[in-house]
């Protein structure tokens, strides 16, 4: 068609000594501007047909638009660190902001993400350490070798790994697949930003399943055990985490502490682990003023006066007046309940029931806390609640 | 839409129960899925260890959905799960570019599957949402979906976490279930 018009272009002699730019521009105008837009309107349909042709046997689906359709494009490269060799490089708190985030070909480098993020693919990394703030969904590593990873997830997933270090805090049970040579243990850190970037992803620190790895190749197959990855409840060994060239890290001036005096997520010594510290007691304190305030002024002030006592295990987890009732064999606690989330403390140690009974009738805590009368009456209500949760998260 | 919307638009359909299987690698988003068709919280999913299934009645009809782990480790038992299977659904991970060939292979060997001959399928491009997330029309032509000429097919752009275009997806099942005798 536009052959066509060039062709009578020329063949306009008659008006050829005339103003020239004016008439070419008349006849573009009737070519170029109308012929052409029903030529793209025919392309356009025909590529749609093409379109629906290869996204259904049929051809009968609707090129809907959804929300991610005319979304504005953002430079992957934001989002990604690809090829970093020998150096150490930190995303600032705000930069990020929910996105997805992918760490690939990284050798020999200190790679640290302030922020949140929808989840974090760590691929083919060697001699790498690597924070990655509150991910709201999974982290997932793959081909990494020799690598320390630090993060606060939903979900924690390897496969193909070999000599990973996971400092982690994880809201479901980490899984690793092929790997080989893992060491987990219960992340320590702090941020002025951090309370908020957890809000952001949807994390607590106290639903923290660290220690409850799941391999899906135990190298002992039949056993139970697995001797792909072993558990660090040391509350030490976590200080020293293995960042690459410490001094440079220095330099970044950060105001992160990955110290356990003054942690965002309280250090519990796992689950998993065979030793047993002593009598065990459970203590459910519920949600005040929409936070989980008072629960971690119990923790600390058991920290500074019963350092003898372990933590265990920490959950955070929403029940029902109902449920609540059924596990504790009374309802003078559905009111509280209701106002939110209940932290679920498992401490372990000499006199562990006593003990915190004891602190639970502090004022602060007197109504906001309930702890098991007996030894086998807290392993129950550890049990029943741990179900809950587990029934909740398939 | 939920499962139980679903099952009420399936009242035109003669009484049976429907089984759907849902498949993928692992981390693809099977489970998510599952909570959302079942309209239960998805803020918080564990990595499945071996299957979870989620079953609804109404009216006679009862539709029994399985969502299978998908670790490579366990993928070889995905066929303890074929028989007597109406749809399968088939969920991808949009934002795992790398993970494309991988998928690609294991649906592969789905469709030469007996059991699940003349299968209709619906695959779901998942986690549309994502920043690296490629576009369904990409997918479709990475996988090479255009060459099934045995059963029914259809690739639906979606969002699990936040449902968006499960129902979609949904809707195509109900008009390609297969009449079973």
């Amino acid at each position: 068609m536009t052959d066509q018009g060039e062709g009578e272009d020329e063949g306009s002699v008659v008006v050829r000594h005339e103003d020239m730019g004016q008439v070419m521009a008349l006849v573009r105008s009737l070519f170029v501007t109308e012929l052409p837009r029903t030529e793209v309107a025919t392309i356009s349909a025909e590529a749609d047909m093409l379109k629906r042709r290869r996204l259904s046997s049929s051809g009968n689906i609707s090129l809907k638009t959804y929300s991610w359709s005319n979304r504005a494009p953002v430079n992957p490269g934001d989002y990604s660190y690809v090829d970093v060799e020998n150096k150490t490089l930190t995303k600032s708190p705000g930069t990020i902001n929910g996105h997805q985030f992918i760490i690939e070909r990284c050798r020999n480098s200190n790679i640290f993400l302030f922020d949140w993020t929808d989840s974090v693919t760590v691929l083919d990394c060697t001699g790498c350490a690597i924070f990655v703030g509150p991910c709201k969904g999974s982290i997932f590593l793959r081909h990494c070798v020799d690598c320390t990873i630090l993060v606060l997830s939903q979900q924690f997933r390897t496969r193909d790994c070999r000599r990973i270090a996971a400092y982690i805090c994880c809201a479901t049970q980490p899984i690793i697949e092929n790997t080989v040579g893992a060491k987990f243990a219960c992340l320590q850190v702090n941020y002025p930003e951090l309370e908020d970037q957890m809000k952001s992803a949807g994390l607590s620190a106290f639903n923290n399943n660290w220690s409850h790895v799941h391999d899906f190749t135990p190298n002992s197959e039949g056993l139970g055990t697995s001797h792909n990855y072993l558990l660090v409840g040391d509350n030490l060994a976590t200080a020293k985490v293995g960042l690459n060239e410490p001094e440079t890290i220095g330099e970044l001036d950060l105001a992160a502490n990955f110290d356990p005096t003054g942690s965002f997520i309280p250090h519990t010594v796992g689950l998993s682990q065979t030793k047993v510290f002593g009598e065990t007691s459970a203590v459910l304190i519920f949600t005040v003023n929409k936070s989980n305030n008072l629960a971690r002024s119990f923790v600390k002030t058991m920290q500074s006066e019963h350092p003898g006592l372990v933590l265990v295990s920490t959950k955070e987890i929403a029940v029902s007046p109902g449920d609540l009732q059924r596990i504790l064999r009374t309802n003078a606690f559905a009111v509280q309940c209701a106002q939110g989330p209940v932290v679920v403390l498992n401490y372990q140690g000499l006199n562990a029931v006593t003990v915190c009974k004891k602190l639970s009738t502090a004022p602060e805590f007197a109504t906001q806390s309930v702890v098991s009368d007996t030894e086998q009456s807290a392993h129950s209500t550890l049990d029943s609640l741990s179900d809950l949760a587990e029934m909740k998260m398939n | 839409m939920g499962l139980l919307a679903f099952l009420r638009k399936l009242k035109s359909t003669p009484d049976r129960d429907i089984r759907m299987l849902l498949l993928g690698l692992d981390n693809a988003g099977k489970t998510t899925m599952l909570k959302k068709l079942a309209t239960e919280d998805v803020t918080h999913v564990t990595p499945t260890q071996g299957f979870n299934i989620k079953s609804v009645q109404s009216a006679g009809f009862k539709l029994n959905i399985w969502d299978i782990g998908g670790q490579r480790k366990i993928r070889p038992y995905w066929k303890n799960y074929f028989e007597n299977t109406d749809v399968l659904i088939y969920v991808i991970d949009s934002a795992d570019r790398h993970r494309f060939e991988e998928t690609s292979g294991e649906l592969g060997e789905l469709l030469l599957e007996d059991k699940l001959g003349g299968v209709p399928i619906l695959v779901f491009a998942n986690k549309q949402d994502l920043t690296h997330a490629a576009p369904a029309h990409e997918i479709a032509e990475g996988l090479q979906l255009h060459t099934i000429r045995d059963r029914a097919w259809q690739i639906q752009p979606c969002c699990a976490t936040s449902g968006e275009g499960v129902r979609d997806g949904l809707d195509w099942v109900l008009k390609n279930l297969p009449v079973r005798k």
